[in-house]
């Protein structure tokens, strides 16, 4: 089966991405992330891959538009500027694509470790969470019976 | 004989325990049937409905992605009628439901805390309250702070291990995607194993398209799809649970010389009066870490300080605050209960930051008043890959439970703020919140009225039994799964007991 994107393209997917979730600290940048699951689900889906074809061409033709030369050539400062006009005349494409992007950095392995042990996976594990204390209940015993009582028995 | 149309679900079906198991949220357990669109699942056209209905189908049906809140109905919900003089009374009360809550509370397993002011006294809950951890606690103070009740909540998850080889929870905050370690109650692993030694049989992936009524008025046989064929289940008698669109659907879908706007449907009540629990998620963000997503999705404490009528709020009956928790970091990034997802961009990270394990949820769950015009009918063009008509469901929220939503997702705003939120925000109504589907076949002693007696029974088909949410008459403003269940006992204690002569 042919590739969905050529390499040109993955360079775009990834700079992309780049700017929806940008490195800060030690929490990195979501294109060497996420742009495998990106790629993945386009293949698998023929409604995804037209998001990511669309969001890829959009962005290409708005920077050639504005600055006269694609999106990975125009100034770093300039992409998330540009990113906010192609989501104002483009939501929906726009907003899943974002999805897609979090879908792929949320469930990467090495970023649920940076999250720290509470981001971690459920099962079989779970979590430790102290015992319940009867005595916190105290006030709400005092406020009394409550229920509207009706003419049967309860 | 059951008929199921959906399949067993293996534990290891669960992604849970995979890095991705978040993703299955919005994909193959997806609560919404037709985002999910699994071979079992039949379409839903929900376009004229402000609320989509929810639901899974599979051995468990509905109980395999549920949250397992567990509260029963108050007394007064029997009598909306009689005490408020809107909507209808059940035909039987609180009282004569008790026997058989109890029987299904030591079925299902639950968790829960005696001596709620707010309810009659109960009996002994089968195992102690689940823990709150610093997110429950953090609220409660809250409620406190105001002099609102709040009680730890009736839960359908077992806080120790329990009958059937269940497992104490541990907290894992998933419980929407299915439960791997069995401490979370659904009926493939709390009714279905001792149904199956006592000799119950199954058929799985059997999906029927209508039922057949003899020349006597008697429902005689089930007509079902199987892999692609058309079988017939012959039965003495047939007890349908296809929840408040599936069983209206089928019974629409049963037409006959005799019935010819479906079956049991004199009254031309099938379909009509739909009840949601139109809901509002309000949304506090504290400063400090609460561990929001260690615990089960749905449970933690509840309160029922807005439950009854109070006249001087300007709406009659009221509504159920439900403390849920948060889940993993992908449902965090994807808005949580809100839906909208975190700011992109510079400025991402610090947001994920004050959000992740620091919210608390509480729901607003308002209760529905039934109206006719609120209905489930059978979509003209729409059917399931069997060609069975599909169900189209036109509902709109009405004016009462709008004043209920105003004064409760302001009351939810007030208590959050109460216990120290930095951040309040509400999501009103959300599409993707139709859990309860009720009242679509009414329960009554009035024919005219109503589509089954008090039994459950068809009025017009004597060997015709309703046993789901269907038979609501009102909805109360608790989830509905522990007082259809009890109902069902009921209905099932009836006919075991007269089953010579039905």
């Amino acid at each position: 089966m042919n590739a969905l994107l050529t390499d040109t393209q993955r360079v775009l997917l990834k700079q992309l991405l780049d700017q929806i979730i940008p490195k800060e600290g030690e929490m990195p940048a979501a294109g060497e992330i996420a742009a495998s699951h990106v790629e993945r689900a386009a293949e698998m889906s023929s409604v995804t891959a037209r998001v990511v074809l669309d969001m890829m061409a959009v962005a290409d033709a708005m920077a050639g538009s504005c600055y006269g030369k694609p999106f990975s050539d125009i100034a770093d400062s300039s992409k998330e500027p540009l990113l906010k006009i192609i989501q104002e005349q483009y939501p929906r494409m726009f907003g899943e694509f974002v999805t897609l992007a979090y879908n792929g950095y949320y469930t990467d392995e090495s970023v649920v470790r940076l999250l720290g042990p509470d981001a971690g996976i459920p099962q079989p594990k779970g979590f430790l969470v102290a015992s319940f204390n009867p005595a916190i209940v105290s006030n709400v015993r005092k406020l009394g019976q409550r229920y509207r009582a009706t003419r049967g028995p309860d | 004989m059951c008929l199921d149309q959906g399949d067993w679900v293996a534990p290891t079906q669960y992604h849970l325990d995979e890095r991705d198991w978040e993703l299955s949220r919005w994909s193959d357990f997806h609560p919404d049937p037709n985002s999910r669109g699994l071979a079992v699942d039949y379409p839903v056209n929900n376009a004229e409905s402000a609320i989509a209905p929810l639901m899974y189908n599979a051995v468990g049906g509905s109980t395999i992605h549920w949250g397992a809140h567990f509260p029963r109905f108050h007394p007064s919900d029997f009598k909306v009628r009689s005490l408020d003089g809107v909507a209808a009374d059940f035909p039987y009360d609180y009282a004569e439901l008790v026997p058989y809550f109890d029987i299904n509370d030591r079925m299902m397993g639950v968790s829960g805390l005696d001596g709620d002011p707010f309810y009659p006294t109960k009996s002994p809950r089968p195992m102690p309250p689940l823990a709150l951890g610093p997110h429950g606690e953090t609220i409660a103070k809250g409620f406190d702070k105001l002099g609102w009740h709040w009680w730890p909540a009736d839960a359908a998850i077992a806080s120790t291990a329990y009958k059937e080889g269940r497992r104490a929870c541990n907290y894992g905050s998933s419980c929407d995607l299915g439960c791997m370690t069995g401490a979370k109650a659904s009926t493939d692993i709390t009714y279905w194993p001792p149904a199956l030694r006592a000799g119950a049989r199954l058929e799985t992936r059997a999906r029927v398209r209508e039922l057949v009524v003899g020349v006597d008025g008697r429902v005689q046989s089930a007509l079902y799809y199987r892999d692609g064929r058309l079988h017939e289940q012959k039965a003495r008698l047939i007890i349908v649970a296809c929840n408040g669109v599936g069983t209206p659907r089928l019974l629409l879908n049963s037409r006959s010389h005799r019935f010819p706007d479906g079956l049991a449907n004199g009254s031309g009540l099938v379909g009509k009066n739909l009840m949601f629990h139109p809901a509002a998620f309000v949304t506090g963000y504290f400063e400090d870490d609460l561990e929001s997503n260690h615990g089960p999705v749905s449970n933690s404490i509840y309160s029922h300080h807005f439950y009854e009528t109070d006249e001087s709020r300007g709406f009659l009956r009221g509504y159920q605050f439900q403390v849920t928790h948060d889940s993993g970091p992908l449902w965090t990034a994807r808005g949580g209960t809100k839906g909208e997802p975190l700011p992109w961009g510079s400025g991402h990270h610090e947001v994920f930051k004050q959000r992740f394990n620091h919210s608390i949820n509480v729901a607003v769950l308002v209760e529905d008043l039934p109206e006719e015009h609120n209905q489930v009918t059978i979509d003209p063009l729409l059917s399931d890959s069997d060609g069975i008509p599909a169900p189209k469901v036109t509902y709109r929220v009405g004016d009462n439970s709008n004043k209920i939503l105003d004064h409760g997702i302001r009351s939810a705003t007030e208590v959050l703020e109460a216990a120290g939120a930095r951040e309040v925000t509400p999501n009103r109504v959300p599409k993707f919140g139709g859990w309860h589907l009720m009242g679509t076949a009414r329960t009554g002693v009035d024919p005219e009225h109503s589509v089954v007696d008090s039994w459950g029974r068809a009025h017009e088909v004597p060997n015709l039994f309703l046993v789901d949410g269907s038979v609501l008459v009102t909805s109360g403003a608790v989830n509905v799964t522990s007082t259809i269940q009890a109902i069902a006992l009921r209905t099932a204690d009836y006919i075991k007991r007269n089953r010579r002569y039905l």
